[in-house]
């Protein structure tokens, strides 16, 4: 369905953020990336939404493909609108000054029709808080809520395929599971779903594939349930490695090791 | 950002005095008379219908900002550009948008004024007396500007007819800025200005 095909970005002509990542997103499935901070993840989505240019970023090699064509150099609306791809930001992106109802009429903005008050009901099934309140600013939403109603903003431009950044990040491990089964659910219903996070065990479990990725290149992917397993991962992503806390010495050699892959 | 408005302007001025001089053209509205004379007040026939005509178009810019989708998008994306993005609003039409109705706003504003007197370049000058304005009733609110206003406006006619006739000429221009220095420091978001969202 995506397909990311050695992808190199740059930020400002000289910071090299992406270098060369190759990556598919079957139709249907959950897509899991997992990376530490500033490994390059966000910069990804940023590229296929096409929302680098924002940034002052440029992707100075390789291909982004949804359905076989390029979608490189469209911006952002006309990739929502042309191929369904819909980029929930990190950081719970809704806009603070607006009723919740307010934020979801106003991600409705690009496919605005007779259905949108039944989408919105639609929206209020999955999340039921957000209904309670409906004439809230989002700003003093608590944070759980907050990315509720990111991920229902994201439906109401009747995505296909849904890019979640972090979307744990700073929640309860409580709130974490809920929103996480409605991410399932989501998929359930038919919405492809490409997730990044930190929280590595909660994701690789709801997840089908994964990949990981370390400064800007991809060191490792496969199933989710074999990434779980993986002695590696376990160990820097899930924090519960076989061996007790290595030195930051044995770090670096971990990753000098992964790039000879 | 500040100077390159400032350098444009000087530069638009230019323009116009090279291409319609800087002479000073009639101008006015043929509009029905309705001098107003309450006791001893007496209101001026121009000055009403530029209030109705402001009020009006304040009016219609509110409706526009919050009863419309459009309206709604360009809130959102003055909060914050690229989540507006992200929802598929596209920012820059919207930044289109915006400028054509404030220009709107400006030419209303422009007729009106020429509508006192007489038509001239350097009457773009009157554009800066919006700065008190929209500082004391707060930047971001749009009720404020209203209010903003109608303060601003007495406080100028106020102290040009009873502090000016004490020999303090040209108070009148000053009375605004001093008004603003009092309400920052009391305000500093101004009179309606949003208070932010704060979290932790
Ligand atoms: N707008 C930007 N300008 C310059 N550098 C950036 C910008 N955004 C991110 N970076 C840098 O790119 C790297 C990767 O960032 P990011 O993609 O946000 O990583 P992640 O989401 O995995 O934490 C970081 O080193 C970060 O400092
Ligand atoms: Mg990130």
């Amino acid at each position: 369905m995506l397909a990311i095909e050695n992808l190199r970005v740059v930020y400002h002509d000289v910071i090299s953020v992406l270098n060369g990542i190759s990556l598919d997103v079957n139709e249907g499935e959950i897509l899991i990336i997992i990376g530490a901070n500033g490994a390059g993840k966000t910069t990804l989505l940023r590229s296929v939404a096409g929302m680098i240019d924002f940034y002052d970023g440029d992707i100075i090699e390789g291909d982004i493909k949804m359905e076989g064509s390029s979608i490189k150099g469209l911006d952002a609306a006309d990739i929502m609108k042309r191929y369904g791809l819909t980029y929930v930001m990190e950081d719970r992106p809704v806009f603070w000054y607006l009723t919740i109802e307010e934020n979801l009429g106003a991600a409705s903005f690009s496919r605005w029709d007779k259905h949108v008050k039944t989408d919105m009901e639609e929206v209020y099934e999955y999340f039921a808080v957000l209904r309670s309140l409906r004439n809230k600013r989002a700003g003093y939403a608590s944070g759980g809520e907050q990315q509720m109603l990111a991920i229902g903003m994201a439906l109401m431009t009747k995505p296909k395929i849904l890019l979640l950044d972090e979307p744990s990040l700073g929640l309860a491990p409580l709130i974490t599971e809920e929103l996480f089964s409605i991410i399932k659910k989501l998929n359930e219903s038919g919405i492809t779903i490409v997730l990044v996070e930190q929280n590595a065990n909660a994701a690789l479990n709801i997840g089908i594939r994964g990949y990981v990725i370390e400064t800007g290149r991809i060191v490792l992917d496969g199933k989710a349930v074999d990434l779980l397993k993986n002695e590696d991962v376990r160990e820097f992503y899930l924090g519960s490695g076989e061996k007790e806390r290595k030195s930051y010495k044995d770090a670096k050699r971990y990753k000098r090791r992964k790039r000879w892959l | 950002m500040t100077i390159v408005s400032l350098g444009l302007g000087f530069f638009l001025r230019g323009c116009i005095q090279l291409i319609w001089g800087s002479h000073s053209y009639s101008f006015f509205l043929d509009l029905p008379d309705i001098t107003l004379e309450i006791g001893d007040l007496l209101y001026l026939s121009d000055p009403i219908w530029a209030g109705i005509l402001s009020l009006l178009t304040f009016g219609l810019v509110i409706v526009f900002l919050f009863r419309t989708r459009w309206g709604l998008a360009i809130r959102a994306t003055s909060e914050d550009q690229s989540k507006a993005m992200a929802f598929g609003i596209n920012a820059r039409f919207i930044l289109m948008i915006v400028w054509a109705i404030s220009a709107l706003c400006i030419t209303v504003a422009g007729i009106m004024i020429s509508n006192f007197g007489a038509l001239q370049v350097g009457m773009s000058y009157v554009g800066l007396r919006a700065i008190p304005v929209v500082l004391i009733g707060g930047m971001d609110s749009i009720g404020g500007a209203l209010v903003g206003g109608i303060i601003v406006g007495i406080c100028e006619a106020l102290a040009g007819s009873y502090i000016e006739p004490m020999g303090l000429v040209g108070f009148k221009e000053v009375a605004p800025y001093l008004l603003l220095l009092i309400v920052l420091f009391i305000r500093p978001y101004g009179l309606f200005g949003t208070v932010r969202i704060e979290r932790v």
